[in-house]
């Protein structure tokens, strides 16, 4: 009971980081903007987004299996309440976003950053898929697809980022005792 | 070993989406721009815009927030894709980028002309070619790389402020019920009604101001609010003034707006 109570404690935590984290995130993205738009550069990362890969990989990391998956849905939660704009968009994309890191980190035990990374990136691919649903292709060209490609890997950096970031964060913060997954178990019985 | 090919697997596909993407903008983008469109649609009724037209219809606007630019109004591009815009007004309005990005904005037609297609001129790389932008709103009501901007139109409304908030938005049928006979004027409803109807009591009334679609805005003290009436507009008249017209009698006629769309009153406190 204790521990199930602890593991919601954190997945909330983990939940509002991306709420608190706009505060400041909102004027560095605006920063960052600037100085890649004068640099002529076509990417500017989303940074607003990178919280939220930042927690489900955390989530994940620290918790152990189906964190992430739940996480992502608490992600999605919490953002139909703060931005009820576009929920179409926005409920399939952290869900989605949970499902891709829980996927790609299924069958690992302890996962290092190069796995962190990875699995945001299909978190990251896995939560774009509702806007390139959404897309209006009327008349399909070259250019458009073009911005298609430009717009999905600046989305997909910005989450390589955030996976990047959380392998960093659970490298310095120690595990929770009793939460998070006892690592040669796990990889012992996934061997097995 | 793993653990090695799963860092370079990591790098190669983090190097790799930075590639395509660079290629992507810089080996097609740049060099294809020209065809870039925005389609338009008012109603069901399409109108593409190919760049080149853009950019003829494009003037040179200091827009605050974006500085000097070259941008064609979006009223004139609704416009050329059937708006008429004497007796309906544009409610909905949704702008869709290329990358999925959408906004919407209910009673557009407050923002209508503060609303541009701003065209690139050089540095503003990740904005695409074309992007929307509204004076005024926060940038979150931007739109980069802009595609496709659909309109919805409606029956004519009446928007009631109250310190540039909306708080009731009123259609001819409501503001018919609640007119008087204005002696050669015709039918018309006192502005103290619809302070009534909004909650202000008129000692609190600092000024106010008539706002027209056009965005032509008229404001005055609080004075003059038992001489205000917001005119319901005859047929005959309807092709020049709009349906409704907001008259002041105790001022010249500069004061008076036609195409009445907004009445924005500022209290006290």
């Amino acid at each position: 009971m204790k521990r199930a109570a602890v593991k919601v404690a954190v997945l909330s935590i983990l939940a509002a980081i991306p709420t608190a984290a706009g505060y400041v995130l909102g004027p560095v993205t605006h920063a960052v903007s600037q100085l890649s738009s004068l640099a002529g550069l076509p990417f500017a990362p989303r940074l607003g987004f990178l919280p939220l890969v930042t927690s489900v990989v955390l989530a994940r990391l620290y918790l152990g299996r189906g964190a992430a998956l739940k996480e992502g849905i608490l992600l999605a939660i919490t953002g139909a309440v703060f931005h009820s704009r576009d929920l179409q968009l926005r409920l399939p994309r952290d869900i989605m976003l949970g499902l891709g890191v829980e996927l790609a980190l299924l069958k690992a035990g302890n996962p290092g950053s190069a796995e962190c990374l990875l699995a945001s990136l299909a978190g990251g691919l896995l939560s774009y898929a509702p806007y390139l649903l959404f897309v209006p292709l009327g008349a399909p060209s070259t250019v458009l697809y073009a911005v298609l490609v430009l717009a999905t890997a600046n989305h997909l950096i910005t989450c390589a980022a955030g996976g990047y970031l959380a392998a960093l964060v659970a490298k310095k913060l120690p595990r929770l005792p009793g939460l998070t997954p006892n690592v040669d178990r796990e990889s012992s019985e996934v061997k097995r | 070993m793993l653990q090695l090919s799963k860092k370079i697997l990591a790098l190669a596909v983090v190097v790799a989406l930075v590639a395509a993407g660079l290629f992507a903008y810089y080996a097609v983008l740049r060099l294809r721009s020209s065809e870039w469109e925005v389609s338009v649609v008012v109603d069901g009724r399409q109108k593409t815009f190919k760049l080149g037209d853009l950019e003829a219809l494009a003037q040179r606007y200091n827009i605050s927030g974006v500085g000097s630019v070259k941008a064609a109004p979006l009223l004139k591009l609704v416009q050329l894709a059937g708006y008429a815009g004497n007796t309906t007004l544009i409610r909905n309005l949704s702008a869709v980028g290329a990358d999925g990005y959408s906004v919407k904005l209910d009673n557009a037609f407050l923002y209508l002309n503060k609303t541009y297609v701003v065209l690139a001129e050089g540095r503003e790389a990740e904005w695409g070619p074309a992007r929307l932008v509204v004076e005024g709103m926060s940038r979150k009501h931007w739109v980069k790389q802009l595609v496709r901007v659909e309109a919805g139109t409606g029956p004519w409304v009446l928007v009631l402020e109250v310190d540039n908030e909306t708080r009731r938005v009123l259609g001819l049928d409501e503001l018919r019920e609640l007119a008087v006979e204005l002696s050669g004027l015709g039918k018309a409803v006192p502005l103290s009604e619809l302070l009534q109807l909004i909650g202000v009591s008129a000692q609190d009334v600092v000024s106010v101001e008539f706002v027209g679609a056009d965005g032509y805005r008229v404001a005055w003290d609080r004075r003059h609010v038992p001489d205000a009436f917001v005119l319901l507009v005859a047929e005959p008249e309807l092709e020049r003034y709009g349906p409704l017209r907001g008259v002041v009698l105790s001022l010249s006629k500069k004061a008076w707006v036609h195409h009445l769309v907004a009445v924005n009153v500022l209290v006290r406190g």
